[in-house]
């Protein structure tokens, strides 16, 4: 990327600079997962603060995950987070599904609309993965000017969320968090950090997972994700199907330092446990917000595990 | 990686096509790269970053076989009951040949597991002749659509927001029935089945013991009510008087593409199928 094009250090280096001016703080909350639905059902007051469904389980879903979001969206703010909008695609959009998802959010009311910095198939195909990115000018290009359609279609900022990576193309220009600064940069969207997926990524591509949350526009982030990734050999797999590590709540520490106030999200998505042991997991991360010495949290190990996949399926 | 390896010039599109070539294609993971090469000219070297605790190999493997274990996972979550008959191994080959031939076009995992039951159907062995050889293959199949009839349902437009007025079997109102305007469930399902299914599909989730079934052909109606699934055995005129009622008709009407049917006996079973959910009363 030559340098009279973006100048991408500076736009990196302002935005890290901002304070957060977040207006839209929701507080804690967990990803609504089908298996929790009697016990959120039976809940008098809800133990969280607000709800992340993702929107391809409720897109043409007409059953009891409507109701139960029907149900939902009068007691308690909720985000839709989508895994299919295949922004990253060299395809065109996907326009049939663009009207679904907002067919969904005029159901809903979301407090806002996120998907991730990816593509999940081209060709006509859905992977049903989240694919890394070439980090190059060209896709940058390519990405913000649909990200731009869309926010004008859904007629609100979206949120994108940085992916877990397992692999970088030699072709790559750009780090991620510069490749996601000049992304808000040129379409002010915002953006979901998943903290989790900072501490994976940089494990597997060997860079300083600090250097990171320095230098990602903190005034620019919505929303935070936790979760807990599996080890797997020489790599670690984004399996959410654990606690979080310490690891990640000592970067989700350091985020709050930078960020102030950000609606932070728990998700856990296989192996999953009660919704009472999800909550308690969660309430980890009020303990650090609150600024409760870090100590009073159990250590968590990274479990090993071969059979293991990133990306589960979540219903 | 020496500088004139990289092909500096490739556009997004070929590194996607690249990746995507190899998540989808047939084969081990050697035989995939090798296909996407043959179909992109372009290799692992040319693409991948390495490094020496993580090579590139390994790298790709994690996206080319979580591809096909998620993929799995979402069939084996819709069809729970198949994979309990067919038994895990037996199961996993036969979703991950139907993910090879029938690669995801869909934005939703819903949509993945709808041609299974044809796939099944398709994949039988041609030439079976003795009765027990015919329903090795075909119980899974229709087992299958048993079990995608169900998923669909669940997730239909349904009955749960209708206002719902208890069936009575007073003389009175068996009389009203019949000139009534009724229409079958948005969500109803009629089977028509060469095996008990049904049972056998009760049978496992119970956890009986289960020994193969013998062929007789059978009618099941699915539907759903309270958003949970109700599955009944039903004879050939309900099959044909409910087929009828797919658009809203009075009974008397509906009855004229019924064959054999009673009046009587229509009279005393649609109270049972008013709160079954099979039928209702539109607005």
């Amino acid at each position: 990327m030559s340098s009279s094009t973006i100048s991408k250090q500076g736009a990196a280096g302002s935005a890290a600079s901002e304070l957060n001016e977040n207006k839209d703080y929701l507080g804690f909350g967990v990803g609504l997962r089908s298996q929790h639905f009697p016990e959120i059902m039976a809940c008098e007051s809800l133990p969280v603060d607000w709800f992340e469904i993702i929107s391809e389980n409720f897109i043409d879903n007409h059953g009891y995950g409507r109701h139960v979001l029907k149900e939902l969206r009068s007691r308690c703010p909720i985000v839709m987070h989508g895994v299919s909008l295949n922004l990253g695609s060299s395809d065109p959009l996907n326009w049939e599904y663009l009207e679904k998802l907002k067919e969904l959010a005029d159901f809903v009311q979301p407090s806002w609309i996120s998907d991730h910095l990816c593509w999940t198939g081209i060709l006509g195909h859905n992977t049903h993965d989240l694919l890394p990115m070439p980090l190059t000018e060209e896709s940058l290009n390519h990405v913000s000017e649909r990200v731009l359609q869309v926010q004008t279609f859904l007629g609100q900022p979206i949120l994108l969320e940085n992916p877990s990576t397992y692999l970088e193309f030699r072709q790559n220009e750009l780090s991620e968090w510069e490749f996601m600064s000049l992304l808000v940069k040129k379409t002010d969207c915002l953006l979901l950090l998943d903290v989790n997926n900072v501490f994976v990524s940089s494990f597997n591509h060997g860079y300083d997972p600090l250097e990171y949350l320095r230098n990602i526009p903190h005034s620019s982030i919505q929303q935070v994700h936790l979760a807990g990734p599996t080890r797997a050999g020489n790599c670690l797999l984004d399996t959410h199907d654990q606690p979080v590590p310490d690891q990640v709540w000592e970067l989700y520490k350091v985020l709050l330092e930078k960020t102030g106030p950000v609606s932070t999200l728990l998700e856990w998505d296989a192996n999953i446990p009660s919704f009472s042991e999800v909550v308690a997991e969660l309430n980890k991360a009020r303990l650090i917000f609150e600024g409760k010495p870090y100590q009073q949290l159990e250590n968590v190990d990274i479990n090993q595990a071969s059979g293991a996949f990133s990306s589960p399926v979540v219903r | 990686m020496k500088e004139s390896c990289l092909k500096k010039d490739i556009q997004l599109r070929q590194l996607q096509n690249w990746l995507q070539e190899v998540l989808i294609n047939r084969g081990d993971l050697y035989q995939k790269l090798l296909g996407a090469q043959h179909q992109t000219n372009f290799t692992l070297e040319e693409a991948i970053k390495e490094t020496e605790q993580f090579p590139a190999i390994e790298r790709i493997n994690i996206y080319a076989s979580g591809y096909i274990m998620r993929l799995v996972e979402a069939l084996k979550a819709e069809y729970p009951l198949l994979c309990k008959v067919m038994g895990d191994e037996v199961f996993e080959g036969f979703a991950k040949a139907y993910i090879v031939t029938h690669p995801s076009r869909y934005t939703s995992l819903y949509k993945l597991g709808a041609k299974l039951p044809e796939f099944l159907e398709e994949t039988q062995p041609k030439g079976a002749n003795c009765p027990d050889q015919i329903g090795l293959f075909k119980i899974p199949a229709e087992l299958a659509r048993y079990e995608r009839t169900q998923a669909e349902i669940l997730l239909h437009h349904g009955l749960e927001e209708y206002f719902y007025y208890p069936s009575e079997t007073s003389i009175t109102s068996l009389i009203s029935i019949h000139s009534e305007l009724l229409q079958a469930s948005p969500c109803l399902r009629v089977l028509k089945l060469e095996y008990p299914i049904r049972t056998l599909a009760m049978s496992l989730h119970l956890n009986d013991t289960v020994t193969t079934p013998q062929r007789t052909e059978n009618w099941v109606a699915l539907t759903r009510k309270d958003y949970k699934i109700v599955s009944l055995q039903i004879n050939d005129w309900q099959a044909e008087l409910l087929e009828a009622l797919k658009s809203p008709a009075p009974v008397y009407r509906a009855l004229e593409n019924v064959k054999s049917a009673n009046v009587a006996e229509v009279l005393l079973w649609l109270p049972t199928a008013l709160d079954f959910g099979l039928v209702y009363y539109p607005k």
